[in-house]
């Protein structure tokens, strides 16, 4: 078991560098750099002065140059300062990691009391109308695109209720009620478009399973229905399930993005997009390694998650 | 590839020497209507939405680019058909122009994404070893990227625009149909014919090509037809961020972008038309790729 965990955990080192040359030097193709969109905020500047200005964000040196220094002043705990917060890349993601985090989790526990329910009615009632409705709800939400429901719901919140979700930071802890305002929408967006997959997945599993011999076992022996899906299918059905969240982390990743824009969340999502239209590259190539590492560690957490699952799965 | 030879994937076509080749194409495609009706309402919707895109000059009812201070933010009449925006442009012939940004960037990218990430494949698999090693790594490494993330940042770096859009969104993409080729090209290596071929004196890039490649084409084909609706909802989504097709040129993400600020509290139909378009491509593409997968290849049910 700790073999196992230390020979995922080095392999994740190959991943990580590749993702880092990958991030640090996509975002160096073009001619213009960071200074050149800060121009807007510092007019007039000669070319003297952007000399001074470009060596002072370490922007005249060799690339491969800069990227070890990146690299190497960030193994050490320092990732860089943001060109545009002015304030340094861990504390902008310590920021908006919280929100994330909070929103992806209320999304996860919605997509769990909403998919896993009825992709279960959806396999064992298969072919009727309850059947169809889980379906068309599973296609549905996947072809919507959750931004487009998040920028229905503010509008029609506001139009028909005359509520609008409070902007700003609030604390889970201190300020839930406002948090919690904040927060519900986005999540339970994210959670239906979450569920869409989920649900699908779910069902065809769970088909598979109820054809399965320990199955008919169970139902010859005289269990109650409800006993034979719960506690004998249910169970293995929900392995592929799982593998399926750990795989698609990033999809509830990227469904965050624009529904944090939207909403205005202060999330990590939204500091991206704002990095990635300010060309804030230091911001922009941590935040990447970092939510990829998180992304890595979830995945590392749903694999051990298997042996407490499934017993017959030895993990070596 | 023709809808016959589809038709013949799936065990579907009528003998070859029965009738000529439109009878089969109509035979083939009338039997996969029945039995996959969804399926089939998803291809009509999507002939649809390509007719729109390709005869959009003559289908839309005014110039998509002249504004009208006069008739400005109007909802649908006769004359306007879906209203107009908030500088008086027409919102159906947007929307019909739209529909090409839209397939366009999807088609492109995924033919492009599961180009790359099949010969990424097809050569991880059939070389096997350090090259394997090193092509699989790069995959994990795509595929560890939240896609809309990846995308915002390789168009952050090439800048925006439809070409960029789409070479962005295949690389996000690639990731998916390199793992599946890889699958299948394990497997047809050790088949019989493949030896074969390797006896006779084939060379390897004969034997990926002409003998390897054509039995894992299915796989491929399935794998698109259900990546294309993933790759609209990105480049909706980079130009919801105004970073797809810059104006004056439509796009579905852009329009909702505009209506989202300001005007579409009391103007809903300017982000509700737009937002019904994308989710109605995305709805059809993933009727037919679902269908599809029933059809040619059941092994990626529940994928």
């Amino acid at each position: 078991m700790q073999t196992y965990i230390i020979r995922r955990v080095l392999s994740y080192i190959p991943v990580l560098i590749l993702v880092s040359l990958f991030t640090f030097f996509i975002l160096r193709v073009i001619p213009g750099d960071a200074l050149v969109s800060m121009m807007g905020e510092r007019q007039g500047m000669n070319s003297e002065e952007m000399k001074a200005a470009r060596a002072e964000l370490g922007l005249d040196r060799p690339v491969i140059v800069q990227y070890l220094s990146w690299m190497g002043n960030g193994l050490r705990g320092d990732w860089g300062d943001s060109f545009w917060l002015h304030k340094p890349v861990t504390s902008a993601i310590a920021d908006t990691f919280p929100t994330s985090v909070q929103l992806g989790l209320m999304a996860f526990v919605i997509t769990a009391i909403v998919a896993v329910p009825i992709g279960i009615l959806s396999a064992v009632k298969q072919d009727t109308w309850m059947d169809y409705a889980g379906r068309l709800f599973a296609i549905s939400f996947l072809s919507i695109p959750g931004f487009f429901i998040a920028i229905l719901s503010i509008v029609y919140m506001a139009k028909w209720f005359g509520w609008i979700p409070p902007r700003g930071a609030f604390s889970p802890f201190t300020e839930t009620s406002q948090n919690l305002q904040q927060m519900i929408f986005p999540a339970i967006i994210l959670g239906l478009t979450f569920s869409a997959s989920t649900t699908r997945i779910v069902r065809t599993t769970m088909l598979e399973v109820l054809r399965e011999d320990y199955i008919r076992t169970a139902r010859a022996k005289g269990l109650k229905e409800r006993g034979v899906v719960w506690r004998h299918a249910l169970k293995n059905a929900m392995i592929p399930v799982v593998t399926y969240w750990g795989v698609s982390i990033t999809a509830l990743i990227t469904g965050s993005v624009l529904i944090e824009v939207v909403y205005g969340l202060n999330g990590m999502g939204r500091l991206s997009v704002d990095a990635i239209n300010q060309r804030d590259w230091p911001v922009v190539q941590t935040v990447i390694l970092f939510i990829v590492l998180t992304t890595l560690f979830i995945n590392l957490a749903i694999d051990l998650l298997y042996g407490v699952l499934d017993p017959r799965i030895q993990l070596s | 590839m023709s809808a016959a030879d589809v038709g013949a994937l799936a065990g579907y076509a009528a003998p070859a020497h029965s009738a000529p080749l439109p009878m089969r194409v109509a035979r083939a495609t009338w039997r996969f209507a029945k039995a996959k009706p969804l399926g089939a309402i998803g291809a009509v919707i999507i002939a649809i939405m390509v007719i729109m895109a390709v005869f959009a000059p003559m289908i839309a009812t005014h110039d998509y680019r002249r504004t009208n201070a006069r008739q400005k933010l109007q909802t649908p009449s006769g004359e306007h058909w879906f209203g107009t925006d908030q500088l008086g442009r027409d919102l159906f012939s947007r929307v019909v122009y739209g529909a090409r940004v839209s397939l366009m960037v999807g088609f492109m990218g995924t033919f492009l994404g599961v180009l790359f990430g099949s010969v990424i494949g097809l050569v991880s698999g059939y070389l096997g070893g350090w090259v394997d090693s090193i092509l699989m790594r790069f995959v994990d490494a795509v595929q560890a990227f939240p896609g809309l993330i990846l995308a915002l940042a390789i168009v952050a770096a090439l800048g925006p625009g439809l070409t960029k859009a789409f070479i962005a969104i295949s690389i996000t993409l690639l990731a998916r149909p390199a793992r599946v080729v890889r699958g299948s090209v394990l497997g047809a290596k050790a088949t019989p014919w493949v030896e074969a071929a390797r006896t006779v004196g084939a060379s390897d890039l004969r034997i990926m090509f002409r003998h390897i490649l054509p039995n894992v084409m299915a796989p491929i084909i399935v794998l698109a037809s259900l990546v294309l609706g993933i790759a609209i909802l990105i480049e909706a989504s980079l130009s919801y961020l105004g970073l797809g097709v810059q104006p004056p040129t439509p796009a579905w993400g852009s329009m909702l972008n505009q209506a989202s600020s300001g005007f579409f509290e009391t103007y809903p139909h300017l982000a509700l038309i737009p937002g019904i378009a994308i989710s109605l491509a995305v709805f059809a593409f993933n009727l037919f790729g679902d269908a599809l997968r029933d059809v040619l290849d059941p092994r990626l049910r529940g994928s």
